[in-house]
């Protein structure tokens, strides 16, 4: 009887530290996947903010400023031969 | 080796019987018994206590189910404060350019506020944040008293990014904090700006694209809960309330943010150098109907639209005059009428109009019409190139008033153009039975109607796009998708052999008649001047000294790629007031420099490479 009592006590008490340890884990689980939610959520608006800044750094007054700034000696494009008749 | 005999062997074997009889059959002795009913007492006890323990259990377990689906009010609130909701925020759909820059965007900037309840010394607080941060104490202080009540006060509801980088190194204060909101920005600033349009503080679309297409840029904002523990740590996300935020899709739209600025740059030179009032500039792929740049000046930006109210100058810049606002088209509307009566064999470009040596005609019928100078016998193709009202009159007297307002009708004049683009007015065109008879004279030379800048520019595409008139769009299409291309046909309104003639004389305008001062080194150019007096909605009639000089071209001319219409309203007529003059420079500019951008090739023969041609060819 003890040692059958002894058995059934100990599986008993390993499936429940199982379980704990599979509860223990999905909690861990779930706050990393938390994490990981509210840091997309601040990349994804980095994101916007990056865009936004390079629109602001492609405007077309901008990079003409930027060419002036930097001292660029540009030239339109010579215009291509046209094709014979 | 011990040996034994086999009676010793019995007896062995006897008193192992004997004991194992012993140990099968107990005694029925008194000390047995009381054994016997001890072990069934603790067998008792033990059921008992597992009885127990087993309806311990039971009933933990059911208070469990009970706390997990009925919660009490007590343990419910105070789970519910350990779940705080987030707003997954979702970004309003961009809008950018046929090259995917962004003309419009959305970025997270950050609002300021305070709570006064907590703060103590309200005239210390105030001074703590304004002077590192840059606002002013006082206001601060008055903002806090205002709403003396309130635990969310706004000090900035968007703050500068200098602001926000000294607000993140400045020590922690109490009662005061900051969280992130979403804004519309304008990265382009003026550029396209009253095309764009703008948001209002809530993110909707308050004018121009903006309202227009608020439906499809709106998103769907979503929301996740987080578990925090009793230090408000984030535990983790919590299985109910949660939504997928849902970022609209950018709208792109047909405008080449640099071919824009080069159409701004040139018709505010244009404005400013003739001291006009305003001027817009349309720029439109002839075989496709895009709209490629859409210029209006005076310049708005959408930036500033909370100065609006205040700024009257700032709201009448705001509107996208080229789509919602009309004027009488003058010249520029022959082109279309005299290629209408080579269609339909009123006249031939090489026949002989009179056009009279006093330069005055009487119709048969209606006031009589003047040329600016006399100019006698002349051919059709003459008449065109240098713009003879007499000669325009005699031919459309011959069509009759029912043809040439079917003429007028076909190139989509008195309707919207379908372009998407927002407040677009359908222009004037009375039907033909309520025309007088100096109607029929005068629609030919672009009196008696009103167009917007985008139908006239439209019209010119079919005379580009060998007789072909395409429906313009704001919105770019797909080169690739062949059902759309056809699907944005509106009508064949001209023949290819009479649209290539219209743009043959309308070359000579360019090189040899009213339009010589947009003239190119680099594109054959081809082109309709045109000076329409201002009604004068006063007095009646029109000013006498007030304008709008227009000038539509296209290039290059045997195989157009682009259409631009350029037009000024009321120059200064001490500095110049004709179309060729104040608009014809401004539209050659937009043209050489908007081909040179796409990379067209010059379509001009310098003499010398004619030379090593013929050269080459002996």
């Amino acid at each position: 009887m003890f040692p059958r009592l002894i058995a059934t006590t100990t599986a008993i008490a390993l499936v429940a530290a199982s379980l704990l340890a599979l509860r223990q884990h999905r909690l861990q689980l779930l706050h990393a996947m938390g994490e990981l939610h509210v840091q997309m959520d601040t990349d994804r608006k980095l994101t916007w903010d990056t865009q936004s800044a390079i629109a602001e750094g492609t405007h077309p007054a901008a990079l003409r400023d930027a060419v002036i700034r930097v001292g660029l000696k540009l030239k339109p494009a010579d215009a291509p031969t046209p094709a014979a008749p | 080796m011990s040996t034994s005999s086999p009676t010793e062997q019995s007896k062995v074997s006897q008193r192992k019987a004997a004991r194992r009889s012993r140990t099968v059959e107990p005694p029925s002795s008194p000390d047995t018994n009381a054994l016997t009913r001890g072990r069934d007492r603790a067998l008792r006890v033990g059921r008992i206590t597992l009885s127990i323990v087993t309806l311990f259990l039971v009933l933990l377990l059911a208070r469990v189910f009970q706390l997990q689906l009925q919660p009490p009010e007590a343990v419910g609130a105070m789970v519910d404060n350990q779940i705080s909701l987030r707003r997954l925020e979702a970004r309003r759909g961009a809008i950018v350019d046929r090259r995917h820059r962004a003309l419009a965007t959305t970025r997270v900037a950050h609002l300021l506020f305070a709570d006064p309840h907590i703060v103590k010394d309200p005239n210390t607080f105030s001074e703590r944040i304004g002077y590192p941060l840059g606002y002013e104490p006082a206001a601060i202080e008055q903002l806090m008293a205002k709403r003396r009540g309130s635990r969310y006060v706004v000090i900035d509801p968007h703050m500068s990014e200098e602001r926000w980088e000294k607000y993140q190194n400045l020590d922690p204060l109490r009662g005061l904090s900051t969280h992130p909101v979403l804004v519309r920005d304008y990265p382009q600033n003026h550029v396209a700006g009253q095309l764009v349009g703008f948001v209002g503080r809530e993110n909707k679309g308050l004018d121009g694209l903006e309202r227009a297409l608020d439906k499809r840029l709106t998103a769907d904002p979503g929301q996740h809960a987080f578990v925090y523990n009793r230090s408000r740590k984030r535990l983790w996300l919590a299985n109910k309330n949660y939504r997928l935020q849902a970022d609209a899709p950018p709208v792109r739209l047909s405008i080449d943010l640099n071919l824009q600025a080069i159409a701004e740059e040139e018709v505010s030179a244009a404005v400013i150098e003739f001291g006009a009032k305003s001027g817009q500039a349309v720029l439109m792929d002839p075989t496709t109907g895009e709209i490629l740049a859409l210029a209006n000046y005076p310049f708005f930006d959408p930036n500033d639209f909370s100065k609006l109210k205040k700024d009257k100058a700032l709201a009448q810049a705001q509107r996208n005059r080229a789509a919602t606002d009309i004027f009488e088209p003058g010249s520029i509307f022959k082109p279309l009428v005299w290629a209408a009566a080579v269609e339909a064999g009123y006249a031939d470009p090489t026949e002989m109009i009179d056009c009279t040596e006093k330069g005055y005609w009487k119709p048969e019928r209606g006031p009589g019409l003047r040329d600016a100078h006399p100019h006698g016998l002349i051919t059709w193709a003459d008449v065109l190139k240098v713009s003879s009202n007499i000669g325009m009159a005699v031919v459309a007297e011959r069509m009759g008033k029912q043809l040439v307002h079917d003429v007028v009708k076909s190139y989509g004049f008195g309707s919207t153009t379908q372009s998407g683009l927002p407040g677009e007015v359908a222009g004037l065109l009375r039907p033909a039975a309520k025309w007088s008879f100096a109607d029929v004279t005068r629609v030919p030379m672009g009196q008696g109607v009103a167009v917007t800048g985008v139908q006239i520019t439209r019209a010119f595409c079919a005379i580009a796009n060998d007789g072909i008139l395409v429906n313009p769009t704001i919105e770019a299409r797909d080169p690739q998708n062949k059902t759309a291309q056809r699907l944005n046909i509106t009508a064949r309104v001209l023949s290819p052999r009479v649209a290539q003639a219209t743009r043959h004389v309308l070359g000579l305008v360019i090189t040899e008649g009213t339009g010589r001062k947009a003239r190119s080194d680099l594109y054959q150019l081809f082109g309709k001047t045109g000076t329409a007096q201002l009604p004068d909605f006063k007095n009646g009639g029109y000013h006498q000294d007030r304008y709008v000089s227009s000038f539509v071209a296209g290039a290059p001319l045997e195989h157009p790629k682009l259409i631009v219409g350029v037009f000024v309203h009321d120059p200064d007529k001490k500095i110049g007031h004709y179309g060729g003059t104040v608009s014809g420079p401004a539209s050659k500019r937009i043209l050489e420099r908007s081909l040179q951008y796409l990379g067209v090739p010059s379509d001009i023969v310098s003499e010398e490479e004619e030379e090593e041609a013929t050269d080459g060819s002996n």
